[in-house]
């Protein structure tokens, strides 16, 4: 077994696992979806593996292992994630879930602190911040336009509604004038989206294609 | 025993508040102060024990399987074929990590060759897969509605396709880059700060202890 | 048998007893009240009452307690246990004779008071030569004794015992003992379960002829009532067939005009006994005359044309119910009803009848499976009344007559009549019933013509008469007709264009119908259904098998009975096992499988196994979309071709230049440019494998030009395979020769010297928050490599003196979000490679203020790059035999062929959705 011979199967094994996920376009078959599960499980290994070895331990060797002595604080803060680890193992057991959860408080607890902070410093203040700013460095037009999409856009998502004689509830007219505006600055939006994704497959496919058509060339050219 | 869950719900939620409330007030504090020293230690005990939680993961998603093969239940040859994938890589890694390649292989990994060729093949393939399903959503888009919503939507499409091909004539770039610069870029602006807004709300509901997620076992 | 123990101990009424003139004048006193003397004479016998000038009510005579009080409000039984009748006094009812205030055994009128007392010797010679009496028939007191009607008139064989409280209830004259008859009613309950006078077994006196088929039935019945007066509100332009009054309401209508039957009537009376009570009704009494007027139910004339108004016609309410109990007491044969008449005049409407007083005894041979067909309802007659009920709405005027059949009558709609328009009576009594049906309905309900077909009724062969029209015979053979006769009008009708008749209560309108062809295929289907279902021939319907007994007894055409469950065997037993129909055995499996599910993931759970749901699986044979097959292979053939041959090469698609990268994009070279030898550049390779085809050649170029300008990149990442693929990325550069040419190197790229592969940041968002924050977390990243080797790098917490700036590769929002979020520290300058997906939304961050100062999305920026920063890059594909375009070109015309393959089923499919929606 030489390297070439590896990179051949890997390459011959590259272009059936293709093949076969791209069967599914005619239908959903076994193919297919011994493909997938073999993704499964070499993604499930392939993260472990490097979960453990390049993260825990380093972790361990640095704090626990390679720690001195009169570093206890460093050892104890290096085995609480261990031990809040094995809490987080615990909470599979049903009679230990509750225990569990105190690995999973800390987790959400430090989340949520972590993603309030960033959101409102970056994406509420800055870019809200830049928004207004952008009306400087563009023509009137643009700039009329910037606001009123950002705002527009906004407000549709707002369900601000009375309720009309029939007992339905319904939105006051000035605020459906405004999600009116607002659905037009999200359709032209999502069809953006909608373009990059399709340049992202058509891009993803080509060098699908591309890859698999080199080495059958290479395997066929001699 | 109800009891004693309800305690637990009870000091989970609060150790996720007074969690949550530490590494505010450390992040918007001078790095010199011992509060912000406490939320840094926090994080970074935080971090690891989210890398331990994925193996947590993993580790019930082979069990499933395993239990799957072991009962034989519907399925278990797809089981059979993602335990014996999984242990051939961390073969292969093992035998990477320990040398244990002998031949002409000797000294060689072939662990990134096993990640090429199957997973970024694969999932390859599958990204791949996607164009088909959004030219025919297309195709199909005005089938059910007919709104000038969906017109607007369509149009947008073109004009960002039309504007990526490189044509000579620059004024369909020219009106792909002020859709971009100008509505897109509003709408975007929108939606983020929608989303961050949205964000906020579910911290302050964890903040204030009506996150269920610690409340229910 | 009745008791009369207790009626022996009660003390008679005064009246019954007879009263002395001393007697007399104690009844002027106040009467006592009831509880005290329950024999006082009622109000209404005293002669103190006087008539009032109020109308009678006619639920004054209702026999059934409930009915409109004096003052319009309807009162139940118990609130009428005392009505306060304003009948006219016995005085008035006997013309003034004889004393009404004491009529008992003792009774004598006033001028005779005395008279027996005196010595006839001593009378008047006048008196004594004139008299040929004795003076013991001058003294006989017999002949003012009440004329009290006996049970036996009345048709009771027994006296219903009463209590204290009913006698409080019951007339006087009706509880004395003396008075009646001994009732049997336990006689009564042992023939028929019922009073005799519901027996219907009494002789009854003739119905009246109905043989009256050109003229109104009971015109001679009412013929004194003449409604085109003015001031009868049942007068309507439309009347000159019409001419029947009110006479129910005034209670004094029926006439002994009609003439007398001399068949036994089917339908008896149940009250033919009570002929002093007709006697009464018909107005022998002028106190009655008098007090029933026309005039009392005088109501304001109306126009044709009016609209009345619901509130004027409240009475028709109280009139009914009125009517149905007055019918109740009336003798049918003052309505008109006669065997005769039903016998000869089969095809008559018949006469308005609420139906109410039917015999019992009669009903019950109907709804048994008695062949008497003296009650068969004569078919044509039943579909005429219908048609009557169809084709005309409410009219009062037809309401107070009896509508003889109008043969040629034209309809309503055709008579232009708009608020009220003419209707029958019949339509008024059975407009709720029949609301919406037309004859041709029961029409092909009927047998055939000339076929003893199962009639046109609802308990079986023997209908009951809810009509009134008792109609013998032998069935009239059904006008034969074509193809409608499998067609019921109501079918017909929905023709899209007739319209409907529509009525609502008084209303009548017509509404358009929704053409059939715009009907949805649902409806379209459930209407060709319905007429098939009603053009099942006469005979499947006579095929039909009726059941023998119960209420369906005799009658076909109707739903099936189905049996749900099967017949026991044996007697039912408490806690025997149930007997279920297969259909429901079936239920009961499928809820016990699902019970059973349910009932193992709870144990699974609870013995802390984790649970996941067997998919149920339903194998169905998907159709194949063909237009979905067609797309496939038709964008398949596109994107595969300029791989294969470059005549899809269109020059006007040529790759871009360098020239086509915006302020943006160039950013990122210039950011390259500011380099210099052995700066870190840590680069976060933050997707996976999906979006490898297309970021990977875009973070090759600029390491590539990193690398070149002598940077070091530091490889890391927030994902795993992120990780690797980033050391995969670096595996291939580091021994492309290309690179090594520019580099004028032979050797391939060292790792922890020309770049290094550093393991991945765990914790996401918390992470990268950590690398700025805590020192163990930046020194645990950047100590060791991802092969275990020391990097030698001495970074501790992130600062921008550390590196020169930070490329983040990333595929979605997320990732860009991620970095701009928790690391926003203006020092240290973030640049974004992303994909085409991603690029309108990230550029929301992208600014010199904001967190990334520049970035390149997709394959066109990443040609372009190359193209102005690479141009070895280039692919070269290797040699063979095959002639075929380069694969980096040809990847370049997929992509365009691809986008034009999108674009163009993007219009054909607007234009088969236009073209569709107009068809």
């Amino acid at each position: 077994m030489t390297l070439e011979n590896v990179d051949l199967i890997a390459g011959w094994a590259a272009l059936v696992l293709t093949l076969m996920i791209f069967s599914y376009v005619l239908a959903d078959n076994f193919l297919y979806r011994i493909a997938v599960h073999i993704l499964i499980g070499t993604a499930a290994a392939t993260v472990a593996i490097t979960i453990i070895e390049g993260v825990i331990i380093p972790w361990v060797n640095r704090t626990v292992v390679e720690a001195d002595t009169d570093e206890a604080g460093a050892i104890i803060v290096g085995i609480i994630p261990l031990i809040l680890g094995l809490l987080l193992f615990l909470k599979s057991n049903g009679l230990l879930t509750s225990i569990g959860n105190i690995g999973s408080a800390l987790l959400i607890g430090a989340g949520v602190g972590v993603a309030l902070v960033g959101v409102v410093s970056v994406t509420l203040f800055a870019v809200i911040t830049e928004a207004g700013e952008s009306v400087n460095d563009s023509n009137a037009l643009d700039a009329t336009i910037l606001i009123v999409g950002t705002i527009t856009t906004l407000l549709y998502f707002q369900y601000i509604s009375l309720r009309s004689r029939d007992g339905m509830p319904r939105r006051p007219l000035p605020l459906q004038l405004v999600a009116l505006v607002g659905e037009g600055f999200i359709a032209v939006t999502f069809g953006a989206l909608y373009a990059g994704a399709i340049l992202t497959s058509l891009t993803v496919f080509g060098g699908v294609v591309q890859d698999q058509l080199i080495f059958l060339l290479e395997q066929l050219g001699g | 025993m109800r009891g004693g869950l309800h305690l637990g719900s009870a000091l989970a939620t609060a150790l996720a508040i007074v969690t949550a409330a530490l590494v505010i007030v450390g992040l918007l504090s001078a790095e010199s102060t011992e509060v912000a020293a406490g939320s840094d230690i926090v994080l970074q005990i935080v971090s690891i024990t989210i890398a331990l939680a994925v193996l947590v993961g993993i580790w019930n998603l082979i069990s499933v399987h395993v239990g799957r093969l072991i009962r034989t239940r519907k399925g278990w040859i797809y089981s059979l074929i993602t335990l014996l994938s999984a242990v051939a890589v961390t073969a292969v890694y093992v035998m990477d990590e320990t040398a244990s390649w002998t031949g002409e292989l000797e000294g060689e990994k072939l662990s990134p060759r096993v990640f090429e060729a199957v997973q970024v093949s694969i999932e390859s393939a599958l990204a791949g897969l996607i164009v088909f399903f959004l030219t025919y959503a297309i195709y199909r888009l005005l089938y059910k509605r007919f709104t000038w919503t969906s017109i607007l939507f369509m149009v947008a499409v073109a004009i960002v396709l039309l504007g990526w091909l490189p044509l000579e004539d620059d004024s369909l770039v020219d009106l792909r880059e002020w859709l971009m610069t100008v509505p897109v870029l509003a709408g975007s602006r929108g939606l983020l700060i929608g989303i961050g807004l949205g964000t906020v709300i579910v911290g302050i509901r964890a903040l204030t202890g009506y996150d269920r997620a610690l409340r229910e076992p | 048998m009745s008791d009369n123990s207790n009626f022996d101990d009660m003390p008679l009424p005064d009246w019954l007893q007879g009263g002395s003139f001393e007697d007399d004048e104690k009844a002027k006193k106040p009467p006592p009240k009831q509880d005290e003397t329950p024999e006082v004479l009622p109000d209404w016998l005293t002669a103190d009452a006087a008539p009032s000038d109020e109308p009678l009510d006619a639920g004054d005579f209702t026999s059934s307690g409930a009915g409109y009080g004096e003052d319009g409000v309807w009162r139940e039984e118990e609130e009428l246990a005392e009505p306060e009748l304003e009948l006219p006094s016995l005085e008035d009812l006997t013309g003034g004779v004889g004393d009404t205030k004491a009529q008992g055994a003792d009774y004598v009128p006033d001028w005779f008071l005395g008279l027996e007392e005196q010595n006839l010797e001593e009378a008047p010679d006048w008196v004594q030569s004139t008299s040929s009496v004795s003076i013991d028939d001058l003294t006989d007191t017999s002949a003012f004794e009440a004329e009290v009607p006996s049970f036996e008139s009345l048709g009771m064989s027994s006296q219903p015992e009463t209590t204290a409280a009913q006698d409080e209830e019951v007339p006087d004259w009706f509880a004395s003992r003396d008075a009646v008859p001994d009732l049997d009613f336990d006689a009564a309950v042992e023939e028929e379960e019922e009073p005799d006078w519901f027996a219907g077994e009494v002789e009854a006196e003739p119905l009246p002829d109905l043989s009256m088929a050109e003229e109104d039935v009971l015109e001679d019945v009412f013929s004194d009532l003449d409604l085109d007066e003015e001031e009868d509100i049942f007068t309507f332009a439309e009347s000159d067939e019409v001419e029947e009054a009110d006479a129910f309401y005034t209670m004094g209508g029926v006439e002994d005009e009609v003439t007398p039957v001399e068949e036994k009537p089917v339908f008896q009376a149940p009250q033919a006994d009570l002929s002093w009570l007709d006697e009464i009704e018909r107005g022998s009494s002028p106190a009655i005359e008098e007090d029933v007027e026309e005039e009392e139910f005088a109501l304001p004339e109306l126009s044709e044309e009016a609209e009345l108004a619901e509130s004027e016609f409240d009475f028709l309410g109280e009139a009914e119910e009125g009517e149905l109990d007055f019918a109740t007491e009336l003798d049918l044969e003052d309505l008109g009803f006669g065997d005769e008449a039903i016998e000869e005049e089969a095809e008559d409407v018949g006469v308005f009848d609420f139906g109410f007083d039917i015999d019992s005894k009669e009903m019950e041979d109907q709804l048994d499976t008695a062949s008497d067909e003296s009650l068969k309802v004569e078919r044509g007659g039943t579909q005429k009344l219908i048609k009557d009920m169809q084709t005309s709405s409410l009219d009062i005027e037809q309401l107070l007559a009896f509508e003889a059949e109008q043969e040629g009558a034209p309809p309503p709609e055709e008579r232009g009549l708009t608020a009220l328009p003419h209707t029958s009576s019949l339509e008024l009594a059975s407009e709720d019933l029949f609301s919406g049906l037309d004859e041709d309905l029961f029409e092909s309900l009927d047998p055939p013509v000339g076929g003893e077909g199962p009639s046109l009724s609802i308990a079986g062969e023997d209908d009951l008469d809810l009509f009134g029209v008792r109609e013998q015979g032998t069935p009239e053979p059904r006008p034969e007709t074509a193809a409608p006769q499998l067609q019921p009008d109501w079918i017909a009708d929905l023709r899209p264009d007739v319209p409907v008749n529509i009525r609502a209560g008084n209303l009548e309108f017509e509404m358009e119908q929704t053409k059939i062809a715009d009907m949805p295929e649902a409806l379209r289907a459930l209407r060709e259904r319905s007429a098939a279902l009603s053009a099942l021939s006469q005979a499947e319907q006579t095929q039909q098998a009726s059941p023998a007994s119960g209420p369906l007894a005799g009658i076909v055409g109707g739903l099936g009975v189905t049996e749900i469950a099967e017949d026991l065997e044996s007697d039912f037993q408490v806690g025997a096992a149930l007997r279920v129909a297969e259909s429901q055995r079936r239920q009961i499996e499928f809820l016990e499988s699902a019970l059973s599910v349910v009932r193992r993931e709870a144990a699974a759970r609870r013995e802390g196994q984790v649970v996941i749901p067997e998919a149920v699986k339903v194998r169905t044979r998907a159709r194949p979309k063909l237009d979905r097959i067609v797309v496939s292979l038709i964008l398949l053939a596109l994107l595969i071709a300029p791989f294969i041959t470059d005549g899809l090469h269109l020059d006007a698609f040529e790759a871009p230049g360098s020239d086509r990268l915006l302020a943006d994009q160039r950013a990122v070279h210039e950011a390259v440019d500011t380099l210099e030898a052995g700066d870190y550049v840590l680069i976060s390779f933050d997707y996976g494998p999906t979006a490898a085809r297309e970021l990977n050649p875009l973070a090759e170029a600029v390491i590539r030009d990193i690398i070149k300008q002598g940077g070091i990149p530091l490889l890391t990442g927030i994902s795993p395979l992120g990780v690797l693929n980033s050391r995969s990325v670096l595996n291939d550069l580091a021994q492309d020769e290309t690179l090594l040419t520019a580099l004028n190197r032979d050797d391939a790229l060292q790792p922890r010297e020309d770049y290094v592969a550093l393991n991945y940041i765990p914790g996401e968002a918390v992470g990268i928050r950590s690398l700025t924050r805590s020192e163990l977390a930046g020194t645990t990243l950047f100590e060791v490599d991802s092969e275990g080797e020391e990097t030698g790098l001495n970074i501790g917490e992130l600062h921008n003196e550390d590196v020169a700036f930070i490329v983040v590769i990333g595929e979605t929002l997320d990732d860009a979000r991620r970095w701009a979020e928790q690391l926003n520290d203006d020092d240290i300058q973030k640049y974004l490679l992303t994909t085409a997906a991603a690029e309108p939304l990230i550029q929301a961050y992208v600014d010199d203020d904001l967190a990334y100062q520049g970035y390149l999305a997709g394959y066109r920026d990443t040609y372009s790059y190359n193209i102005a920063r690479n141009p070895e890059a280039l692919t070269t594909d290797p040699d063979s035999d095959f002639d075929l375009p380069n694969s980096s070109l040809g990847r370049w015309y997929s992509l365009t062929m691809g986008i034009l393959a999108v674009l163009g089923f993007m219009v054909l499919g607007l234009i088969v959705n236009l073209v569709r929606r107009r068809r």
